[in-house]
């Protein structure tokens, strides 16, 4: 019998799963072989050593405070996920404030830039149609003050809807 | 599975929070032993023991059969283990807090008996050997703690790591190989 078919099955031989006769030629190799008795031997040994470790209790309280950290942990998780089953309810909410505020608040700057730059009726400079989108450009020249301030509204109407970004730019005249 | 846990589990899966509180202290100590012995440190086996039981609080849907949930449990608590190794091999630097785990370590939380005068001689030489654990792979790594150390059958190693059991008997075979060199 090989050393490496002995070395191999050397588990199943320690575990005695090996059937008899495959048990006594197994045997009559250690009894043969010095360098398979010596991993034999190496073998139980490091099994011992190995079912002699230990791992160190880190003690009462810890198993305590663990204890209570999984369950706030499972039950403050659960509440989330309570909370995300509600979620469609807020969708409606979440529409308002992702679209209509933002445009409210876009409408409040447009009319004051109006205000204080001093509207020209005459000042819608061109309409650009490119990529599906129609973006508009109002310039309004400030005459109030020496320098020029350009506002530049620009509403950028994806297809098919209602203008949902109103950005402005502005800066010293010649800017746009 | 003794009819008390299995009466444990099955109300667990119904959603009874106290059956899981009963459970989390019927399995802590295992999931912490296996995890200590494959991470080396307190503070990552606390980590994974928190985690396997928050896993199954959330998966315990898809435990169809109560039998399986001290498998399932371990099987979470070992993959975020192997996780947890290979995180770390990728260069973070291992927690070594030896000297910073809470409470008293005179109390061991396997049950092993063994005579003071052997664990001593022993002593150097495991400390070796648990070095050299840590240098394996991470499946050898866990197959010979749950094989060796924590005393698990090829067969519930097989279902834990959701391997064949040759698989099983392959990676003990090399990792005994390697850790046989030491001695």
């Amino acid at each position: 019998m090989p050393c490496r078919h002995i070395q191999t099955h050397l588990d199943e031989y320690l575990e005695g799963t090996l059937d008899f006769i495959e048990k006594e030629r197994f045997d009559g190799h250690f009894g043969l072989c010095s360098e398979c008795r010596g991993i034999l031997e190496r073998e139980k040994r490091l099994i011992y050593l190995l079912k002699s470790s230990s791992t160190p209790d880190p003690g009462e309280s810890y198993w305590e405070t663990m204890e209570d950290l999984v369950i706030s942990r499972t039950i403050v998780s659960e509440r989330a996920d309570d909370r995300s089953d509600v979620s469609f309810i807020m969708q409606p909410v979440n529409l308002l404030q992702r679209y209509l505020i933002p445009l409210a608040a876009s409408v409040i700057l447009l009319i004051g830039a109006l205000t204080f730059s001093g509207f020209d009726n005459n000042s819608v400079l061109s309409t650009n149609q490119s990529s599906g989108y129609s973006t508009n450009y109002a310039v309004f020249e400030n005459e109030g003050v020496g320098d020029s301030y350009i506002f530049t509204a620009i509403v950028a109407t994806s297809p098919g809807s209602m203008g949902r970004y109103l950005v402005f730019t502005g800066g010293p005249g010649g800017a746009r | 599975m003794d009819l008390e846990i299995r009466d444990l589990v099955q109300r667990f899966t119904e959603g009874d929070h106290k059956a899981f509180a009963e459970l989390v202290g019927r399995f802590k100590k295992k999931i912490y032993s296996v995890a200590y012995q494959m991470l080396g440190n307190h503070l990552d086996a606390d980590e994974v023991t928190q985690e396997a039981f928050v896993r199954i609080y959330h998966r315990r849907d898809q435990l169809k059969n109560v039998d399986y949930f001290a498998s399932f449990l371990m099987r979470i608590a070992t993959n975020y283990a192997i996780d947890l190794i290979r995180w770390r091999q990728k260069g973070f630097v291992p927690i070594d807090d030896s000297q910073d785990t809470p409470g008293s370590i005179n109390i061991e939380l396997t049950d092993k008996s063994d005579r003071p005068d052997q664990l001593f001689e022993n002593k150097a030489l495991l400390e070796r050997i648990n070095e050299a654990i840590k240098e394996l792979p991470p499946r050898q790594r866990a197959t010979v703690i749950l094989h060796d150390i924590e005393g698990y059958s090829k067969r519930e190693i097989a279902g834990i790591m959701q391997c064949p059991q040759a698989t099983v008997r392959s990676n003990l075979h090399i990792a005994r190989t390697k850790l046989r060199k030491l001695l």
